[in-house]
């Protein structure tokens, strides 16, 4: 009966451990997804048919999703202020946004690059049917939820 | 059906019937109300939901222990719907006088559940307590088969109650459902620099990429709304909010409803609502012998563990089951095509529903062969008008009708209230033969099932990667397998505890009961933080998982469970 019940209660231990898991650093999760779509950009150079362009791009809304929420949590800090506010024209001008900004920028150069790859290697399938299901996802992933 | 039960079981029906209908009106719209509020994402949602669902099932332990040894039942339950009126009221207010904040959301919530403790599991016990008389006593697990029904037909009706509220709220200012606007206007509002400028970058890569404020533009266009951007993200979500509001106060309505039918019909279960401690107190009143079941300490003792066992067991059944209303319903939202056709319509309107589930209920009567002259013309009629209407309401669909989340939940309902009669005649074939499981075997059987309907969820999921949405239809499959698998369990669940539960902790065993179900509601929420974090099909394939091992475990103390079952207290 012993056995069982450590059973038991490592499957509950397991499952509080689980959801504990993510980070709490958003820059962080950038920097990770960034290395992802860095990936599917060596993945986007050996494109042969549709299905493999299908692929390559399921796996970009994927990457994108994370980029989402990392910047959605770094926009988290200026949720009780409101667009052109006094107050977030100051939050701007502080060294914390400025800094944030600076390393921001450097991902988002590096994921401009990798998504122009991208995008010209998937250029030949963009008329495919499920190809463009999946690019009408990613025209609206940012926005959604 | 009703034959060989007592009336109180048509009040127990009747009134949990309200209750629950109340409950499932919320819960149908609790995600997207607090992610159209709030802004939350799934696992923000999540906190709140598996919190909720932890309260609700939990405290049923604080008020079976109030039952027990304080007020007895009758009275507990009628407090409990006056305590869940003043909290779906309290729910309703931010809506309707315009209040912020979370504080009122947390309140109220703690409210219902405190309410829903003193109700739920002493409704239970005291349906369990008519079935004490002898001329009852064989009828107890059908009888729970039939409560179990009241629970559904309120849910059935509650998805549809929400939604008909929410629409009539925008319909009133010429808007009409769009579940993303509250995000975008969220986005529109507050500053969102680090996300505006990954959109520039997306956008300079690829065509037709979308901003929260053409997208918005786009939709105060098809709307024809005559303000500006700020207005429309403004109005539309105070207006979606009294929406919420107005099914939250629906849900407090139909509080008063359960209790008046509980307070009025309340001779028909009287006799039955005395506790074992009520007896004795009576009895020393009268100076006679308290007329009370007599159980060694070891017999309660070996009674109460066989009760903790599988309480543990079935809380990772309402883990995975719990879904429905959680990651289930974002996969409803988000992963399913929701432009579907006029036929696939048929199943997600009450008005081509009801009349397509009455033909093929008259169908079964028109063919059945024990049925007299009488009960064929009736299934004949049936069939025709169930037909007939259900074809009007496809002539009056749209060419590409739109699927709302939350009407997934009606599936589950509605199959439940279909299915008991064949699960019920398919127990009562194994036991003529001699061959019907025990309840502890039922129970290990609905686990496996329960894995099934994960897999056909897993299987879903991998389509995906080949796939932008899936067709409605595999949700579908998976409520229908995950229903016979809680036919396997819940009311047979009910059933075991009331037939174990040693009789001086009867409300507290039902609290128990529940009280597992709030455990696994906890570890729902828990779970779907993974959501965001796994791919979806890894998540489908933890469920399997953990429901097989559950399974596992509980056909690995079957002797233990079946031994308690056996046994017999004197009287």
């Amino acid at each position: 009966m012993k056995v069982r019940l450590i059973i038991i209660s490592s499957l509950l231990a397991g499952i509080l451990f689980m959801s504990g898991c993510g980070t709490d650093n958003p820059m962080q999760d950038l920097r990770d997804a960034s290395k992802e779509i860095d990936k599917i950009e060596k993945q986007s150079e050996n494109i042969q048919n549709k299905e493999q362009a299908f692929t390559v791009l399921r796996d970009l809304n994927g990457a994108m999703k994370d980029v989402r929420e990392a910047a959605l949590a770094l926009d988290n800090k200026y949720k009780n202020m409101r667009v052109g506010s006094d107050e977030f024209k100051k939050a701007k001008q502080s060294e914390d946004f400025k800094q944030t900004m600076n390393e921001f920028e450097k991902i988002n150069s590096e994921i401009d690059s990798s998504l122009a790859v991208i995008s010209k290697n998937l250029d030949p399938y963009k008329d495919d049917e499920e190809v463009k299901k999946m690019l009408n996802k990613l025209q609206s992933l940012l926005i959604s939820r | 059906m009703l034959k060989g039960h007592p009336k109180g079981l048509l009040v127990a029906f009747f009134a949990n019937m309200g209750e629950r209908f109340g409950y499932y009106t919320m819960l149908a719209i609790f995600v997207l109300y607090l992610q159209a509020n709030f802004g939350f994402n799934a696992s923000q949602a999540g906190d709140y939901y598996g919190g909720f669902l932890f309260g609700i099932y939990f405290l049923p332990i604080l008020g079976g222990i109030i039952a027990d040894r304080f007020l007895g039942y009758g009275k507990t339950i009628a407090l409990g719907t006056i305590i869940m009126f003043v909290g779906y009221m309290l729910l309703a207010s931010p809506g309707f006088f315009a209040m912020e904040g979370k504080l009122i959301i947390i309140v109220s919530l703690f409210v219902i559940s405190l309410g829903t403790g003193f109700f739920k599991g002493n409704l239970q016990a005291l349906t369990g307590k008519l079935y004490d008389d002898p001329k009852y006593a064989a009828n107890r697990d059908n009888a729970f088969n039939i409560f179990y029904m009241g629970i559904n037909i309120g849910a059935f009706f509650a998805p549809h109650a929400a939604t008909g509220v929410v629409n009539w709220m925008l319909g009133g200012k010429n808007f009409s459902y769009e579940s993303t606007i509250p995000h975008l206007s969220n986005l529109q509002a507050t500053p969102h620099p680090f996300l505006d400028k990954m959109t520039g970058t997306l956008q300079a890569n690829f065509e037709g990429v979308q901003t929260y404020t053409a997208k918005l533009q786009h939709f105060m266009s098809e709307m024809n709304f005559g303000g500006t951007i700020q207005d429309f993200i403004t109005e539309y979500p105070t207006t979606l909010s009294k929406g919420y509001s107005g099914a939250f106060a629906v849900a407090a309505v139909s509080m008063l409803v359960s209790l008046l039918i509980f307070t009025i019909f309340r001779k028909y279960y009287k006799h039955a609502d005395v506790t074992e401690k009520q007896k004795e107190a009576q009895a020393a009143k009268e100076g006679k012998k308290a007329d009370t079941v007599k159980m060694s300490k070891e017999e309660e003792k070996k009674r109460l563990v066989a009760l903790g066992l599988v309480f543990v067991t079935v809380a990772f059944f309402w883990m995975a089951f719990h879904q429905n209303g959680f990651t289930l319903t974002i996969f409803a939202r988000d992963f399913t095509v929701s432009d579907v056709s006029k036929f696939d319509y048929l199943f997600f309107d009450l008005k081509s529903f009801l009349p397509l589930l009455a033909a093929i209920g008259g169908l079964i009567l028109l063919l059945r062969r024990k049925s007299s002259a009488k009960t064929k013309a009736i299934g004949a009629g049936l069939t025709v008008v169930g037909a007939a209407l259900g074809y009007w309401a496809y002539t009056t669909f749209d060419q590409n009708p739109t699927i709302e989340p939350q009407l997934f939940q009606h599936f589950n309902p509605i199959f439940i209230v279909f299915l008991t009669p064949l699960i019920v005649g398919f127990f009562t074939w194994l036991r003529k033969k001699g061959k019907e499981p025990s309840s502890p075997r039922k129970i290990g059987i609905g686990m496996f099932l329960t894995a099934a309907g994960f897999i056909v969820m897993m299987s879903g999921a991998l389509k995906l990667q080949s796939m932008t949405g899936l067709s409605p239809y595999w949700l579908i499959g998976t409520y229908l397998t995950l229903t016979v698998a809680e036919l396997f369990l819940s009311p047979i669940g009910i059933s075991f505890v009331a037939k174990v539960a040693p009789p001086r902790f009867s409300g507290l065993a039902q609290g128990g009961w529940l009280g597992a179900t709030a455990i696994g509601n906890l570890l729902a929420g828990l779970v779907g933080k993974l959501w965001d974090i796994v791919e979806i099909w890894q998540f489908f394939a933890l469920m399997v998982g953990l429901t097989i091992l559950s399974g596992i475990f509980i056909f690995s103390i079957m002797r233990i469970l079946e031994n308690a079952t056996k046994s017999n207290p004197e009287k």
